[in-house]
């Protein structure tokens, strides 16, 4: 069951994947990855599990789970297997620390075909129905209004070279500019084109994105309460930037608003003592779900009070 | 009858009169409209503050009053295609004096219906994430790319026939308008002398775009139409939206271009140029198009409610019997069958006749418009009580103030831009006069057609 399929060294960094040697469709897979710096672990790291998928006429890595290691540097990414090809998987290191450096590990097993409910390909694919039609297309639209545009120019030429005609001093200054613009704007749309499906949210680098994690059906998921997704709270500065980051991870700001200054559905929120703000976290009152100690711990309700008074006192910006 | 150069002296006159005087009414709407677009500022600047919470736009019914209003105005600047580009390629000279007007009204509703959308968007600084991330499999991209298109052609369409009129200015009103004015029309007629090789490459380019530019408004009207047309929607999920936001679009812009004609003709005296028979015309266009949207309807709603699929019924009752029956009732008979029978009976068959038809399918298809957003987002489609939309004062403010910068800015451009096709009209007076025979001097003709702008 332990077969490494691939080791990378980086700097001082090595991420290790240890996967099933083969699955079924609808098999529960585990596949675990350790991260360590000079052979010791590091725990807290962020590692993220993506998958090769091909989405219209692109190849790219899609992001299926990220997980943090524990204090072996051991992080396990549990998912119910639904790919019928067994598609190349990777293992990548996603920080916190900028310090190290882990080149990510490729690995693949195969996969048995199995009963599945749905089809994971949708569509009808008509071969030669693609971007590129699109493309021509506005190729030859833009090109011929740069042909019109450039009758322009000429225009001007033809004035600039006749004969007898009151000279004016507009010359072909705006004519060029036209056309130099049509030219520009019409590239700038092709480019757009071509690159679009790279643009994926899926596919390439996830920055300036946060996705919405997946669930299957039959798969239990831990309700976390309504919160950012992939939130992580410091660990290491003061009550009140502790508690600034719960009620944000926690979903308390979706409606009590950034600052804690009432919108729509919560109330604004005074400056509470711990034991007040407690009693009504774990009761939910007017609405307000009820927060378990599992959800939200009573030494991170504290945070939050410490929050709540910081910004009643105008020492916090808040959003 | 009189000489072309006598009749061309006339006309030149009219058409720089909004340019040598400027009368205390005109400052006052001017002043008018200033106040309406500070409102409609102040009213987005709330918005910008406070978010689309501002709006009436919920969860539920998440578009409301501003893509309403883009549909609208999209669906308006169809007017200078189908005046200008459509009659010119089938060499209907009645046209010439109302062209430059549609191709104006075309390239103003444009950029006051793309404004819509970033109105309508609660982070409207995102807005380039269209270029970085935007994708072509996305209807909201196809959009982005007709409008930007269907934009830069109009403005080169409209800009192309205009350039020896902008050197008849250059050269006529020389410095007496004023120095910005004075360098506007140096700038802008380049080095048009009006030679034959400048005639034949004018006359290419506006062909070319002619041609170019009828696709492409069918296919942007056609495009806006598929935001929703694409969608798994009740009222939504058919087939005929593009063929009905074209036949809706081009008719709204006759309307709007024929109320444009009727103020300017007004307050400009152009009697002479506009005539009855060009409200006569339109009005007729202006009917046909009625009947195909009539058509329209009765084929959309027989097909989908002899069957009435599962949702079609709650569609059907909120737009026929309950809740929007009214506006919907009034869109049909009073924006269509209205403006046919005005222009079916002689008495009515008149220019106040058709302003009255014009004004009727305004609000007729800009009712449409709503109807349409509306009516489709209020279907439930899980079982939960159907919630309800009205615009808040906010996005009325907000509504009135671009209409207030559409007006603006075609009453701005009638003191800086030639409203006529002063060589167009030349030239179809002249074609006019040697067939109804006058034998005036031929060369003196021939000079006056030839020499284009130069005064």
């Amino acid at each position: 069951m332990l077969a490494p399929p691939g080791v990378a060294l980086a700097a001082d960094a090595m991420l290790e994947v240890a996967s099933p040697p083969g699955a079924a469709i609808g098999d529960r897979v585990s596949i675990a990855a350790r991260i360590t710096v000079d052979g010791s672990p590091v725990p807290g790291a962020v590692l993220v599990l993506s998958h090769e998928e091909q989405f219209i006429g692109e190849r790219g890595y899609v992001e299926i789970d990220r997980q943090v290691t524990g204090p072996d540097g051991i992080a396990v990414f549990r998912f119910v297997e639904r790919d019928p090809d067994g598609d190349p998987m990777r293992v990548t290191y996603d920080g916190p620390d900028p310090e190290i450096v882990a080149a990510p590990v490729d690995f693949q097993f195969p996969v048995e075909p199995g009963p599945q409910q749905y089809r994971s390909r949708a569509g009808v694919d008509i071969p030669w129905l693609s971007g590129w039609v699109l493309v021509a297309l506005v190729v030859i639209v833009w090109g011929t209004i740069a042909v019109a545009a450039f009758q322009l120019v000429r225009i001007a030429r033809f004035g600039a070279t006749g004969a007898s005609a009151p000279k004016s001093e507009g010359s072909s200054t705006l004519a060029t500019v036209i056309t130099v613009v049509v030219v520009t704007l019409g590239s700038v749309i092709v480019a757009v084109l071509i690159r679009s499906p790279q643009t994926h949210a899926n596919l390439g680098s996830a920055e300036g994105y946060t996705r919405t994690p997946v669930a299957y059906v039959d798969q239990p998921v831990d309700y976390l309460g309504p919160g950012l997704d992939e939130s992580v709270v410091p660990q290491a500065s003061d009550d009140v930037a502790k508690g600034r980051a719960l009620f944000f991870a926690k979903g308390c700001a979706g409606c009590h608003t950034f600052d804690a200054s009432g919108g729509i559905v919560g109330p604004k929120l005074r400056a509470r003592n711990v034991d007040d703000l407690l009693r009504d976290v774990r009761r939910g009152p007017g609405g307000m779900p009820a927060y378990e100690e599992t959800a939200l711990t009573d030494d991170e309700v504290g945070f939050i009070a410490s929050y709540l008074r910081a910004v009643r006192k105008g020492g916090s910006s808040g959003g | 009858m009189e000489s072309v150069r006598d009749w061309r002296e006339r006309l030149i006159e009219a058409t720089t009169r909004p340019i040598r005087k400027t009368t205390l009414a005109y400052r006052l709407w001017v002043g008018f409209l200033l106040a309406v677009i500070a409102w409609g500022v102040y009213a987005y600047s709330l918005q910008l503050r406070h978010g689309l919470v501002v709006t009436a736009m919920r969860d539920r019914i998440s578009w409301g009053l501003y893509i309403s209003s883009f549909v609208f105005f999209i669906g308006i600047s169809h007017a200078g295609t189908l005046i200008s580009a459509i009659l010119r390629a089938s060499h209907a000279t009645w046209r010439t004096p109302v062209t430059r007007m549609a191709e104006f009204i075309t390239a103003v509703a444009l950029v006051c219906g793309a404004s819509f959308v970033i109105i309508d968007m609660g982070r409207p600084d995102r807005i380039l994430n269209v270029f970085w991330y935007g994708r072509w499999q996305s209807p909201i991209m196809w959009d982005v790319l007709a409008v930007s298109t269907y934009l830069v052609a109009s403005i080169i369409y409209l800009y192309l026939p205009m350039v020896p009129d902008l050197a008849l200015y250059r050269d006529r009103l020389g410095d007496e308008v004023g120095r910005f004015r004075s360098w506007f029309y140096r700038t802008t007629a380049g080095d048009w002398i009006g030679t034959p090789s400048q005639w034949t490459a004018l006359g290419k380019a506006i062909a070319i775009m002619m041609i170019l530019i009828i696709p492409i408004a069918v296919s942007v009207h056609t495009v806006v139409s598929w935001i929703f047309g694409m969608t798994l929607r009740v009222g939504w999920n058919t087939s005929i939206f593009g063929v009905l936001f074209v036949a809706g679009a081009i008719f709204s812009g006759i309307a709007t271009l024929i109320i444009v004609m009727a103020v300017l003709r007004r307050v400009y005296h152009w009697e002479e140029y506009l005539q009855p028979k060009h409200f006569l015309y339109l009005g007729y266009l202006l009917a046909a198009f009625a009947a195909i949207m009539v058509y329209l309807n009765i084929a959309e709603y027989l097909t989908s409610g002899f069957k009435l699929e599962s949702g079609e019924e709650f569609a059907f009752r909120q737009l026929f019997l309950a809740k929007f029956a009214w506006l919907y009732w009034f869109y049909l008979f009073i924006g269509m069958f209205v403006p046919v029978l005005l222009m079916l009976f002689k008495p009515t068959r008149k220019i106040w006749g058709v302003v009255i038809a014009a004004a009727l399918v305004d609000i007729a298809m800009f009712v449409e418009r709503f109807l349409i957003v509306v009516t489709g987002l209020r279907v439930p489609l899980m079982p939960y009580a159907p919630s309800d939309y009205f615009p808040s004062w906010v996005e009325w403010s907000i509504f009135f103030g671009m209409s207030a910068v559409f007006s603006l800015i075609i009453t701005l451009a009638v003191k800086l831009f030639p409203m006529f096709a002063v060589w167009e009209m030349t030239e179809g007076y002249a074609l006019e006069s040697v067939e109804s025979g006058f034998t005036e001097d031929a060369e003196s003709r021939a000079a006056a057609l030839l020499e284009g702008s130069v005064g």
